[in-house]
């Protein structure tokens, strides 16, 4: 198979330097799609080099940029289009249901601090989070209507209130009091870009080929699920009712390390297992990671320590931890990919020699 | 069918990277760079789908089943991987085609019916109407 594949120290008919720099720009590229696409692309850049040319095109360069940046962030969605849309599609109904729940509670604490005529600027980390949470309230409810492109733009506009949001907690936390409601926030704002790509893989790839019903339908139906929470709060909220939902800081703060650690456990093996629904997990890992680390006591984010302006440091770590638990799990999704696509491959040929009917003696 | 009751499409209209690409592979099989020169002919030089967007703009068509890879050899030590047409592939070109043909001839239709009932005056390109 790679025998009749180019040897690229053969180009000897273009300046060696060229050949060189193109090889450095596709090394940009993840592996994967090196593997895919590598050997050819290198062909098709020496063939529409100018002759005596030694040094890459400027639109070139950018044009490499920019495809690797895009292929490093669909990366933790899968390492080809289909495998992409089976995983925008598992994040977005797994997190469009998830989110609903701080959507609720953040919306619904603001709405019950005005009802009562509280100090909005004493409820804390729901206020800054609040417009970045109707933002994505109106995204799920268009992602309901089966409005793909416009919950893309304003899944957008919510991840970017929300990251705005915790930009400006950070310098006021870094100046008085404290980082923890900015550890607390960042899983969220990592979910909602998260939504933001899985939504717009999804848009792309309905505008070639439609989805086929049953998976729109869910997409939608989770939508709905998640616009409903936050409603739900803010009719009883203006209804005068008791609200129904936790603290803001409550999601996993007061349940137990192991009953945590065995749910996420029996959740990822449950995704693994499944062929459709294996290619969401490195991004809900990703995701998991940064809103549970971010809510415990590891970085001192619970009081342990006195987050300060020195302990900035820790929301890069969070970050970093994010990736990894990205990156870690996209591998094993990947070889339980490889694995499966070698016996779907084998498969055939073992049914051939065991020939047909051999089974029913 | 209800008279006056338009069929809805079943898909978006393509994007014009995509229509191209397709066009280009409806002469035949070709390879990535060859998909792009035919692309930027008859574009008559508007679109360049440079190595980068291109690979990604074959991915999703494979992925979408419009577009499947033909055969791949060796030129010069450089890999050259011809795609080709699906059978669906050219369904969707041929309606898309057809839809564009549509489209623009109903424009010209509209213009010369524009014309016919203003005698006195012409329409120039893009810039309103001035006295004949």
């Amino acid at each position: 198979m790679s025998a009749d594949r180019p040897d690229p120290t053969d180009v000897t008919a273009v300046v060696p330097a060229l050949v060189r720099d193109y090889r450095r720009l596709l090394r940009l590229f993840p592996f994967a799609y090196r593997r895919a696409h590598g050997a050819e692309m290198l062909g098709h850049l020496l063939d529409a080099a100018a002759p005596g040319q030694s040094r890459p095109a400027r639109g070139d360069v950018v044009d490499l940029l920019r495809a690797a940046a895009r292929e490093w962030a669909l990366a933790p969605l899968g390492p080809t289009p289909e495998r992409r849309r089976r995983g925008a599609v598992g994040v977005l109904v797994v997190l469009s249901v998830v989110l609903g729940y701080p959507a609720a509670s953040s919306l619904g604490a603001v709405a019950q601090g005005v009802a009562h005529g509280h100090d909005v600027a004493g409820l804390g980390v729901a206020v800054p989070l609040a417009p970045g949470w109707a933002l994505w309230v109106l995204a799920s409810l268009a992602l309901a209507a089966g409005l793909f492109r416009a919950a893309v733009r304003l899944l957008g506009a919510a991840a970017a209130a929300t990251w705005v949001a915790l930009g400006g907690m950070t310098v006021v936390g870094a100046t008085g009091g404290g980082l923890f409601p900015v550890l607390s926030g960042l899983g969220w704002a990592v979910a909602q870009s998260a939504l933001v790509v899985a939504a717009a893989v999804l848009a792309a790839s309905q505008g070639l080929v439609p989805a086929p019903r049953g998976v729109a339908g869910l997409v939608r139906v989770a939508g709905a699920v998640g616009a409903l929470m936050p409603v739900v709060a803010l009719a009883r909220t203006a209804l005068g009712l008791v609200p129904w939902w936790p603290p803001y800081d409550a999601p996993f703060a007061d349940l137990g390390g192991g009953i945590v650690v065995v749910g996420t456990c029996v959740l990822a093996g449950g995704l693994l297992v499944s062929r459709r629904a294996r290619q969401a997990l490195p991004v809900l890992a990703g995701v998991g990671a940064a809103v549970v680390v971010g809510r415990t006591g590891l970085m001192g984010s619970r009081g342990l320590l006195p987050m300060d302006v020195v302990d900035e440091g820790n929301l890069w770590v969070l970050l970093a931890i994010t990736l990894v638990a990205t990156a870690s799990a996209r591998w094993v999704v990947n070889r339980v990919d490889e694995l499966a696509d070698a016996r779907a491959s084998l498969r055939p040929g073992a049914e051939q020699a065991v020939g047909p009917g051999m089974g029913a003696v | 069918m209800v008279l006056g009751m338009a069929s809805k499409p079943s898909h978006r209209a393509l994007q014009e990277p995509a229509f191209l690409v397709l066009s280009a592979l409806a002469q035949g099989p070709a390879h990535g760079y060859g998909i792009s020169k035919d692309v930027e002919e008859s574009s008559g030089g508007r679109v360049a789908l440079r190595a980068g967007t291109l690979y990604g703009a074959i991915d999703r068509l494979v992925a979408a089943g419009l577009v499947e890879v033909d055969h791949e050899e060796v030129v010069d030590s450089r890999l050259r991987r011809y795609y080709r047409l699906t059978v669906e592939g050219g369904t969707r070109l041929d309606a898309e085609a057809r839809r564009a043909e549509a489209q623009a001839r109903q424009a010209l239709e509209r213009l010369a019916a524009r014309r016919m009932s203003r005698p006195g005056r012409a329409v120039t390109g893009g810039l309103g109407e001035v006295p004949a």
